[in-house]
């Protein structure tokens, strides 16, 4: 039996189905579903084109292709969902089929006020596919890394890293109670690139990476090179007390810090109404936890905030549709949540999922500067394995990564053996000293399609932070790993 | 399958005007993807590996995967099917791989022929070397996981009612905080085929759960966390849920949990100390210090731009004198057992899983292998008498992903006698206790801290509960200072999750771990800052 007389695929060279083709699967699976309730029916597809490499050597080349079809309804309190990855009319009625006959045996177990479709926005955000990375082909690609792993060997130093371009595509229906309907198309772009370059006895180690919606913007000589560079400065590091010191956070520190804070932004559910360092006590007159929207939270020179508009962000990337502010000028302006008991509070809670795409304001200083104008302190190439060690108060631990140095006198004097460190994001963007200039980061989806998986997962992460030198961040125990 | 509870629910639904899609799926369970069976797959991997060999490999492998999943707990129920086929093709020492959704002969011919065009982009003047360790005995054949019960077969309302029961029965214990329980199932229908002339299908079921809660004095406000820790993903049908002793689980952790409210709490005192640490916790110190240092990929700097490196840096050198740990260290990597999550007849390149010694007598003997990876230590092999094979640890999560080396099912072997946990504690006299904490690793797994749950104990007893309490290890320091261990009554059964790769892949592997007891550690206070 050959399948593929009845299923309509995503073969080459079309790799991620186009508006038509998503608009007849929906369609089809709409003709299957009942017409009562809130609906949600999302047809996404996937491509992508990872190369690896290791030991100086092309280690494999991968052409993955993926598609969702994710399908949810709500009548009253019943829910349901299904998922699969195959668009032929019998899956497709079939998922109709299981989304029904398990919706139908969880009755009454909808959160009462869980919030399952978006709201409709009119916002049109910034375009974020690139043919330049569709089109981008493995030749150039492995021809690039062949290029950085030869002057890798040439330098007696290991490299090893990884090249990711992607497409996607996906189209969504949302019908809400009332029987407003409306579909949603996009397509995105995203390209990674990172490299690791390792001394070949362990002695050094450094890293740098980046990602965008073009791939012209994502140079894995480049990258490579800054690498290079940063394992000379980074070898034979020696052993630094620990303790709080004047920290130097290059973006990718920044990011991962401000990454934990965004965290903080979320009610996940009604269960959490209390936890985290954004919400107060029970005031007791309206039997509620209070936040702290309209209180300044953070330096007066930070503000955090997330633009559809914006290039880096694009429409159908972003998960929130609309200009949102969460932190303006230091103060708590906007929080995330799934549930609509928490957006009668204020109407600075917005109804949707957290972001993972946000942008903190910069400001105009160098790194350079920064570390002339430090008297003693050490400039971060990366913060890692950031783990909670309490909810409430937003306190992480987590080890340095990839290059730690010590700066005396206005200048870097040594490289410095990894620390483990204990810090709140609170605290760090409490004691901002100086802000460099924002640049985007390495952030990109973990998941393989980043419209899949769940039905609110629409979102690439792109993250713009600025360097930032932080006073007293605390470093609490040396760690042997380089 | 239609019960009478389904007949009863359905009636009471349809009385209360539940609108459904189809009237008719009312009663009538959705049919399976495949009524009658697969389609031939033989033919589809044949497709794809000829494809391959056509277009200049010098091997292929095929597989496919057919994962149906079901999720059961308190909101939104969740069902989700995915079909995947993944081809992985050599050429001249360098490797492609491509992968779609779609199972049929012609895009086996397109994935095998893509595959190759993938490595040969990588092709361009330097040798790349790439030697597979010998299969041995070829075998061929279909093996399922042994199960009871197939949950998929299931009528649904067995498993909701049991997740009601057990959530009104969470309830009706003394000073219950919140509540969370979730189950899932899980069943990957694969098949395996390459160039070897190999052929073989395997239906590979798991099952997992998690009970959580609190347990709050309404008097002081103070709560306890509980986690049911004898639930983890194991290789198992419906029968994890049936005929486990669930609520004899929730009960011993609830009364531990009203004791440990009885207790003072107590900010540590820093400084060196013995320390028990319970199953739960030696599970995860061996997964990550153990289990993730000796995945051979890691060890030769395949991760290094990912999860990181190993801290054994000189494979060569390191292999039969490297001193992890004490002499009552021994590690066993095993894929055989019952129940075991890892448990599979064939890895994800066709190979027989083989038992392994990685530790003995606390001394580092053998490394998690794939094919590639095994021909790097080959001298090792050779030198020490041992067989120079894969030790069969390639796996993926579906045939979309690319096979890489994942942790086998390990083993800390345990003591010969019956020594339990309350003994150890008892032996213990005066130190810390430390239940299901976490561990976090540095990484390279040179370093680590234990945090989570402490007591202090008193002349073999618990005495007090300790805020914020940790431990700061090296790895070598950990390991060289277990000076006693549970026996193997003691021993449980743990199925963790590791996440490893770019684009990263979540796998889970069995741990079977007894507690154990540390001298002279180092014990901090984990939220205190520099």
């Amino acid at each position: 039996m050959n399948m593929s007389d009845y299923r309509r695929v995503n073969t080459s060279p079309e790799r991620v189905f186009n508006e038509k083709e998503a608009r007849q699967i929906v369609d089809e699976i709409l003709s299957y579903m009942n017409k009562d309730g809130h609906a949600r029916v999302q047809v996404s597809s996937w491509w992508g084109a990872g190369q690896q490499w290791a030991r100086n050597r092309a280690a494999l080349n991968a052409d993955q292709r993926e598609v969702t079809v994710i399908v949810s309804r709500q009548f009253r309190n019943i829910m349901g969902s299904a998922i699969t990855n195959q668009t032929d009319s019998k899956s497709l009625r079939g998922i109709v089929q299981h989304m029904d006959y398990y919706a139908a045996r969880w009755p009454n177990k909808v959160p009462p006020d869980m919030i399952t479709t978006r709201a409709a926005s009119d916002v049109r955000g910034a375009d974020v596919w690139a043919d330049e990375t569709y089109n981008r082909s493995v030749i150039d690609n492995a021809a690039a890394i062949e290029e950085l792993t030869q002057l890798s060997e040439r330098e007696n130093l290991v490299s090893s890293g990884y090249m990711e371009t992607t497409g996607a595509s996906s189209l969504t229906f949302t019908r809400d109670e009332w029987g407003r309907a409306e579909y949603e198309w996009g397509m995105v772009t995203q390209a990674q690139c990172s490299a690791t370059v390792r001394h070949p006895k362990g002695v050094g180690s450094a890293w740098v990476g980046n990602t965008s919606f073009s791939v012209n913007r994502v140079s894995p000589s480049e990258i490579a090179l800054r690498a290079f560079e940063k394992c000379k400065q980074a070898l034979n590091p020696v052993r630094l007390e620990p303790g709080r010191y004047q920290a130097i956070l290059e973006p990718a520190a920044t990011a991962t810090m401000v990454g934990l804070f965004m965290r903080m932004f979320i009610r996940s559910s009604p269960e959490e109404f209390a936890k985290g360092p954004m919400f107060l006590g029970v005031d007791s007159s309206i039997n509620r936890y209070r936040s702290k929207l309209g209180l300044r939270i953070i330096d007066e020179r930070l503000s955090i905030s997330h633009d559809p508009a914006h290039e880096y962000f694009g429409t159908h990337v972003a998960p929130l549709h609309k200009k949102v502010d969460f932190v303006k000028n230091g103060i708590l302006a906007g929080l995330t949540t799934h549930y609509l008991a928490h957006l009668n509070e204020t109407s600075d809670i917005y109804p949707v999922f957290p972001t993972s795409s946000y942008r903190v304001s910069g400001g105009d200083t160098s790194i350079e500067d920064m570390i002339s104008s430090t008297k003693r302190g050490l400039l971060v190439a990366r913060l890692a394995q950031p783990e909670s060690l309490d909810d409430d108060s937003g306190l992480y631990m987590g080890v340095t990564r990839d290059g730690l140095w010590l700066i005396e006198n206005g200048q870097i004097t040594r490289a410095v053996r990894n620390f483990r460190w204990t810090e709140s994001p609170l605290f760090a963007l409490n004691n901002v000293e100086q802000i460099g200039v924002e640049e985007q980061v390495f952030d990109p989806v973990l998941s393989r399609n980043p419209f899949g998986n769940s039905s609110y997962s629409l979102s690439l992460n792109n993250v713009v932070v600025p360097p930032l030198k932080v006073n007293d961040f605390s470093f609490t125990s040396t760690i042997d790993a380089i | 399958m239609q019960t009478r509870r389904t007949l009863i629910r359905n009636s009471s639904l349809a009385a209360a005007g539940v609108a459904i899609s189809h009237p008719a799926t009312l009663l009538a369970a959705p049919q399976p993807l495949f009524p009658d069976g697969y389609p031939d797959r033989n033919d589809i991997i044949n497709a794809a590996i000829q494809s391959a060999l056509a277009a200049g490999a010098s091997y292929a492998d095929a597989r496919l995967s057919h994962k149906e999943s079901l999720a059961v707990y308190k909101y939104a129920p969740g069902r989700t099917e995915n079909m995947a086929f993944g081809v992985r093709a050599l050429y001249k020492g360098y490797w492609g791989f491509a992968a779609s959704p779609i199972w049929s002969t012609d895009e086996g011919a397109r994935l095998g022929a893509a595959a190759v065009d993938q490595a040969k982009a990588s092709v361009l003047g330097r040798d790349r070397v790439t030697d597979l360790a010998p299969l041995g005995n070829i075998t061929n054949g279909h093996w399922e996981t042994p199960i009871k019960q197939d949950p998929f077969k299931l009528d649904p309302d067995e498993i909701l009612d049991f997740n009601y029961g057990l959530l009104s029965f969470i309830r009706s214990l003394k000073n219950m905080g919140n509540i969370r329980t979730m189950f899932f199932f899980e069943r990957n229908n694969k098949a395996f085929g390459s160039s070897n002339n190999q052929f073989v299908t395997q239906t590979l079921y798991s099952a997992s759960g998690a009970v959580e809660f609190d347990v709050r004095d309404k008097d002081t406000q103070s709560s306890v966390g509980v986690v049911v820790e004898e639930l983890s993903h194991a290789g198992e049908g419906y029968e994890y849920v049936r005929e486990r002793p669930i609520r004899d689980y929730i009960r011993s952790v609830h009364e531990e949990a009203l004791e440990d409210l009885k207790l003072p709490v107590k900010p540590v005192d820093v400084g060196r100390f013995n320390i028990l640490v319970d199953q739960s916790g030696v599970a995860n110190l061996l997964s990550k210090s153990v289990g993730s240092a000796t995945e051979v990929d890691r060890v030769f700097g395949f991760e290094a731009n990912s999860g990181g490196t190993s801290y054994i840096n000189e494979p060569e050198s390191m292999l039969g004198t490297l001193k992890i740990g004490s002499s009552l260290m021994n590690v066993v990597a095993d894929r055989s057992h019952h129940g075991s999550v890892g448990r599979v007849r064939w890895d994800d390149e066709g190979v027989e899983p083989v038992r392994q010694n990685i530790v003995t007598n606390g001394v580092l003997t053998d490394l998690q292998t794939n094919r590639e990876g095994a021909s790097w230590i080959r001298d090792y092999y050779k030198s020490s008498g041992l067989e120079f094979k894969s030790s069969g640890s390639t796996s993926a999560p579906t045939a979309l992903d690319v096979p890489r080396v994942h942790k086998s099912d390990l083993h800390l072997v345990p003591a010969a006698d019956n020594t339990s946990r309350d003994s150890l504690r008892e032996a213990l006299g005066d130190g810390i206790e430390f239940r299901v904490p976490n561990i976090s690793m540095d990484f390279q797994q040179v370093t680590g801290v234990i945090r989570g749950k402490a007591y202090e104990i008193k002349n073999g007893k618990r005495t007090a509960r300790f805020a914020d309490a940790g431990v700061l290890f090296r790895t070598s320091e950990i390991w060289n200072n277990m000076y006693s261990i549970g026996g193997s009554d003691s021993v449980r059964y743990y199925g963790i999750f590791s996440t490893k790769g770019q684009p990263p892949q979540n796998v889970a592997s069995a741990v079977y771990s007894p507690p154990a007891t540390f001298k002279e550690m180092t014990v901090v206070d984990v939220k205190r800052k520099g």
